[in-house]
C-alpha cells in the first residue's frame, strides 16, 4: 500500500522498565483522519513524540511518506504540523510574535502566513496581549496555528481541543473536518473521549497500556454498532403504516419496496412477525442486529472499558 | 623602516583573514543557494505528480522566497478549484441520498395509509381518520422537499448574502417582536436578555431572521419545552446569541450528530426535518463567518449558542 | 544560524535582564568614584577598580543568570517540542543561545566603561586619548569574563536546576576564582592553582597590562606575569574544551 503516509513498524520504548509504548504498528492513510483512542497515559503521546522524532524509539521505527524519519527528519518534518501535549511558547510575547518565531525558523508558504493562521483560528493579528496574558483556550488556538501555519499536508495533533469551550471544540472540530474533506489533508489525532473520536476519525486505533488494541476504520465500527431489526417483507408501505398504527414506532427507515429496518428494538420479534402475517403481509427474512461500540470496547480492553 | 614593514605585514594579514572569511561567507551562501534549489526541484516534482498539498517553505526575507511563494499560489489556486469541483458534486450526491433515503419512508408510510383507505381495509370513520393522516403526512413531506431545497441551494453556493454591518442586540430585539405574541398565548415562559450597549457584527440580516426562526420553531415544535430564554451577550471579542430551551433535549450519544443532515450510518431519527432545519441553521451560521454549538442536559436545560466576530468599529 | 540568534534574541524581547545586566554594570563604578576620588586616584586607577570588580566578581554571576534564563527557557516554557519539530538542530540552539550570552558579556563591560566615564567625570583627570585604548581592553575584558564563566556555565546547564540554585552556584565559583585571583601573590608563582583556574590566569595577564607600578611592586608581581599569547592559548583551549560539552550537557537536558 503506497498510499500509507505514516507508518510505525513495531514501535516501542521504555523509560527504565516500564514499556510505555510497545511493539506499536500503526497506519495512517493519505486524506483520512486516523484517531488514536486511548486513556491518558496510554502511550498516545509517545507514540506522537517518537513519529515526530522528539524522543528515540527503543526499538522499531518510523516511517513517513515512505522515509525513515530519524534519518531523514530534516527533509520530512517541514511537511508536518503538530500541536503535541500542552501549548509551549514565550510568555514574554505576544501570539503573532511567537508565531513569527516559528515562522521565521520554518520558512513560510506565503507572506501573510502567520497573519492567516491567526485568522483561522480566531486570534487577533498583532495584538498586545502578551501569551502569559492569554486564557486556556487562546493558548490552544495559538497552538492549532502554530501547526498549520505552514499549511502541512499531515497534521499530528494530540487532545486538539483541550481547554475549549463548546462552541470553540465545535470550531476546531469542524476545521479538521473540512482539512480532510476538502483538502484532502492527513490527520492523526489523540483523544481519550470516545465520541470525540467517533465523530472525527475514519480510522482508529484503540491504545490501551503501550499495547494497540485494534486498528480499524469507522465504517466498520458503524456496522459493528448497530441495533436494528431487519426485516424483508412482501409491502413495506402496509408494513409501516402497521408497525406504526399498532405497535406506536416511527422509528424504522425504508430501504426499497421489500427491505425495512426498525430501530426500535422494543418490539418482540414475534409480536412483530405476527402483527404483519395477520394483515396478509408475507415475512420472508427477520433478522436482528444488536451491538454496541461500548460492548465492542469492553470486549477488547479486557472488560474495563475505555475512556 | 623596520616598523614600516611591519605595518605593511599586519596589513595584508588582516586583509588575508577578511578574503578568507569572504570567501567562505560567499561559499556558504551559494551552498544554501543549491540545497534550496535541489529542495525546490524535488518538491516540484512531488506536485507534478498529484500533490497539490505539497508547499515550498522560505522566510520571507530569502532570495528565493518571491519565487516559492509564486509557486504556492499557483498549486493552491487549482487546489482551491478542484475543491470547488468537489463540493459540488458532494452536495449533488447528497441531495441524491437524501430523496433516496429521507423522501423514501415518509412516502411509503403515506402510500400505506392511502393504500389501505383505497382497497378497503378499513372503512366509515377510521378510513376518513386514514385519508386525514395520509393528507396530515404529505404536508410534512411538502415541507420538508421544501427545507431540502433550501439546504441544497445553501449549499451549492446558489444563495447569495448580503452581509452587512449591523447591531446584533437590536436585530434580534426587532424580531423577537413577532414572537412575543406567539410565546403569550401558550403556557410558556420566556425570558430575553439584551445588552444595552450595541453589539456590531457584519451579517446578512435575512439569514439572522432564518437562524432566529429556525431555532425558536424548533423549541416550540419538538422540545416539549416550557420555557425559552433568548440571550445576546459578547465574550472573548465575539458577540454570543443564544437560544436555551427547558425541553426534553438531546441525548448525550445524539449531541454530536444533530447538525448533520443525513442519517450517519444505521441509525435512524425518530424526529424527521429536525436534523435539516438545524443543519441549515449551521450553514447559514457558518457562511455569516460565525460559529454554532450545542449543549443539552435532556429535560432540564438544552441550548444553542452561536458565535460571530464582533466588527471592529 | 544567523536565524537562530535572530530568534534567540527576538525571545528574550520584554526581558528585564538586559537592563539589569547594564544597570549592574554601573553597581561599581559608583562606589568605586567616591572611593577612588577619597585616594584621589588617577582615571586609569579607578577604570581598573571597577573592571576588577565589575568584571571578575558581579559579571559572571549576572552571565549564569542569563544562561539559565536562555538554557532553561526552552524546557520552562515547553517549546522545545515545537523548536525540534520544525526540526532545529540542538547544537545550532545551543551555539545561539552562546552568542547571546557573549553579546550580554560584550554589553556589560562597555556599559561598565560608560559608568566608570561618567565617574572619571566626577573624579576628573580623564585623558581622552585613552579612551580608545580603554575601550578596546574593555571588549577584550568581557570576552575573557564570557569565557572565564564556561565551566560554570556547563555545571548549570547539566544539572539543569532553578535559577536560585544556578546563580549561588556561580556565586560560589566565582567567590573561588576570584580570591584566588585577588590574593595571587600569596601563592607561589608555580601554583596549580594559579596556571589552571581562568580568574588568576586573566589577572596574570592584565596585572602586566598597562598598569603603571613601582619598580618594587613590579619586582615583586613578575614572577606571576604571562604574556598575552599565552593568555590567548589558554582561553582558546578552555573555549574548545568547555563549549563542546556545553553542547553536550544542553543536548542531555531531556525534557
Amino acid at each position: 500500500m503506497n498510499d500509507v503516509i505514516i507508518e510505525t513498524d513495531h514501535l516501542t520504548k521504555v523509560y527504565g522498565s516500564q514499556k510505555s509504548v510497545a511493539d506499536l504498528s500503526i497506519h495512517v492513510r493519505k486524506g483520512r483522519i486516523y484517531g488514536l483512542l486511548g486513556r491518558n497515559g496510554a502511550g498516545k503521546t509517545t507514540t506522537m513524540k517518537m513519529i515526530l522524532n522528539l524522543t528515540a524509539p527503543t526499538s522499531g521505527e518510523v516511517k513517513i511518506f515512505g522515509e525513515d524519519v530519524r534519518k531523514n527528519g530534516k527533509r520530512i518534518l517541514p511537511r508536518i504540523g503538530s500541536l503535541i501535549e500542552s501549548p509551549g511558547f514565550y510568555p514574554n510575547l505576544t501570539g503573532t510574535e511567537n508565531l513569527r518565531i516559528f515562522a521565521r525558523l520554518r520558512g513560510v508558504p506565503n507572506r501573510q502566513a502567520v497573519k492567516n493562521a491567526l485568522e483561522i483560528v480566531g486570534l487577533p493579528y498583532q495584538d498586545k496581549k502578551l501569551f502569559s496574558e492569554y486564557s486556556l483556550g487562546m493558548k490552544q488556538r495559538l497552538a492549532i496555528a502554530n501547526a498549520i501555519m505552514h499549511d502541512p499536508e499531515v497534521l499530528i495533533l494530540d487532545e486538539p481541543v483541550n481547554g475549549l469551550d463548546p462552541i470553540g471544540i465545535a470550531e476546531v472540530r469542524d476545521f479538521i473536518k473540512r482539512l480532510s474533506i476538502e483538502q484532502g489533508k492527513t490527520v492523526l489525532l489523540s483523544s481519550h473521549i470516545l465520541s470525540e473520536i467517533s465523530m472525527l476519525a475514519d480510522d482508529i486505533g484503540i491504545i490501551d497500556q503501550g499495547v494497540l488494541l485494534e486498528e480499524e476504520s469507522l465504517a466498520e465500527l458503524d456496522r459493528k454498532n448497530s441495533r436494528y431489526i431487519h426485516l424483508t417483507v412482501s409491502d413495506t408501505a402496509q408494513s409501516a403504516r402497521l408497525i406504526e398504527q399498532q405497535l406506536g414506532i416511527n422509528n424504522f427507515h425504508i430501504d426499497d419496496d421489500h427491505n425495512l429496518r426498525l430501530y426500535d428494538l422494543s418490539a418482540a420479534t414475534n409480536a412483530l412477525v405476527r402483527l404483519l402475517v395477520e394483515n396478509g403481509i408475507e415475512v420472508f427474512e427477520v433478522h436482528t442486529q444488536n451491538n454496541t461500540l461500548e460492548d465492542y470496547f469492553k470486549r477488547i480492553t479486557g472488560g474495563e472499558g475505555i475512556a | 623602516m623596520a616598523s614600516a614593514d611591519r605595518s605593511l605585514l599586519i596589513a595584508l594579514a588582516i586583509l588575508a583573514v577578511a578574503a578568507i572569511i569572504c570567501t567562505l561567507i560567499l561559499l556558504r551562501r551559494y551552498h544554501h543557494i543549491k540545497v534550496k534549489l535541489k529542495t525546490l526541484s524535488e518538491t516540484l516534482d512531488d506536485i507534478a505528480a498529484g500533490n497539490s498539498n505539497r508547499r515550498l517553505l522560505a522566510h520571507p526575507d530569502e532570495e528565493i522566497s518571491g519565487l516559492c511563494y509564486k509557486i504556492n499560489d499557483i498549486v493552491q489556486h487549482y487546489r482551491d478549484q478542484i475543491i470547488g469541483f468537489k463540493t459540488a458534486e458532494e452536495t449533488n450526491r447528497q441531495l441524491m441520498t437524501s430523496l433516496s433515503h429521507d423522501v423514501r419512508t415518509p412516502l411509503t408510510t403515506l402510500i400505506g395509509y392511502l393504500d389501505a383507505a383505497q382497497k378497503g381495509i378499513v372503512s366509515g370513520s377510521e378510513r376518513e381518520s386514514y385519508i386525514e393522516t395520509a393528507r396530515e403526512r404529505a404536508h410534512t413531506m411538502k415541507d420538508y422537499v421544501d427545507m431540502l431545497f433550501e439546504w441544497f441551494k445553501l449549499n451549492s453556493g446558489e444563495e447569495t448574502f448580503q452581509r452587512q454591518p449591523l447591531d446584533l442586540a437590536e436585530s434580534c430585539r426587532e424580531l423577537l417582536k413577532d414572537w412575543i405574541p406567539i410565546f403569550e398565548t401558550q403556557p410558556f415562559a420566556y425570558d430575553i436578555e439584551m445588552p444595552e450597549a450595541p453589539m456590531p457584527v457584519c451579517i446578512d440580516a435575512d439569514a439572522l431572521r432564518r437562524i432566529l426562526n429556525n431555532l425558536i420553531q424548533n423549541v416550540l415544535r419538538h422540545s416539549q419545552a416550557t420555557r425559552i430564554e433568548i440571550r445576546v451577550g459578547s465574550r472573548d471579542g465575539f458577540a454570543e446569541l443564544s437560544v436555551t430551551d427547558n425541553g426534553r433535549g438531546i441525548a448525550p450519544q445524539d449531541l454530536p450528530h444533530i447538525f448533520e443532515r443525513l442519517y450517519k450510518g444505521d441509525k435512524a431519527r425518530s424526529e424527521q426535518g429536525s436534523g435539516l432545519g438545524l443543519s441549515i441553521v449551521q450553514q447559514l451560521v457558518r457562511k455569516m463567518g460565525g460559529m454554532i454549538s450545542a449543549q443539552s442536559e435532556p429535560s432540564v436545560r438544552t441550548e444553542f449558542r452561536m458565535r460571530f466576530p464582533l466588527s471592529p468599529e | 544560524m544567523l536565524n537562530l540568534i535572530f530568534c534567540e534574541f527576538a525571545k528574550i524581547k520584554r526581558q528585564k535582564f538586559i537592563l539589569f545586566s547594564v544597570l549592574a554594570a554601573c553597581l561599581f563604578p559608583i562606589p568605586m568614584t567616591i572611593l577612588a576620588g577619597k585616594d584621589r586616584m588617577d582615571f586609569t586607577g579607578l577604570f581598573n577598580l571597577a573592571v576588577f570588580f565589575g568584571n571578575f566578581l558581579l559579571l559572571p554571576c549576572v552571565l549564569s543568570i542569563v544562561t539559565s534564563i536562555l538554557f532553561f527557557m526552552e524546557r520552562d516554557h515547553e517549546t522545545l517540542k515545537n523548536l525540534l519539530s520544525i526540526p532545529v538542530n540542538r547544537t545550532g540552539l545551543a551555539f545561539a543561545k552562546l552568542y547571546v550570552i557573549l553579546v550580554i558579556s560584550l554589553l556589560y563591560s562597555v556599559a561598565g566603561l560608560g559608568a566608570t566615564m561618567i565617574g572619571g567625570l566626577i573624579i576628573g583627570g580623564i585623558r581622552w586619548e585613552q579612551i580608545p585604548g580603554k575601550l578596546g581592553l574593555s571588549v577584550v575584558m568581557g570576552l575573557l569574563a564570557f569565557l572565564t564563566a564556561l565551566p560554570v556555565l556547563i555545571t548549570i546547564i547539566r544539572l539543569n536546576k532553578s535559577m536560585i540554585f544556578s546563580i549561588l552556584l556561580a556565586a560560589v565559583y566565582t567567590f573561588i576564582n576570584f580570591s584566588i585571583a585577588y590574593m595571587m601573590v600569596t601563592f607561589p608563582p608555580d601554583a596549580i592553582l594559579l596556571s589552571v583556574l581562568p580568574a588568576p590566569i586573566v589577572m596574570r595577564w592584565w596585572a602586566g597590562f598597562g598598569v603603571e607600578r613601582t619598580p618594587e611592586n613590579y619586582e615583586m608581581i613578575r614572577p606571576y606575569l604571562i604574556s598575552g599569547t599565552a593568555c590567548m592559548r589558554y582561553f582558546l583551549l578552555l573555549a574548545a574544551i568547555c563549549i563542546p560539552f556545553i553542547v553536550w550537557a544542553y543536548r542531555k537536558q531531556e525534557d
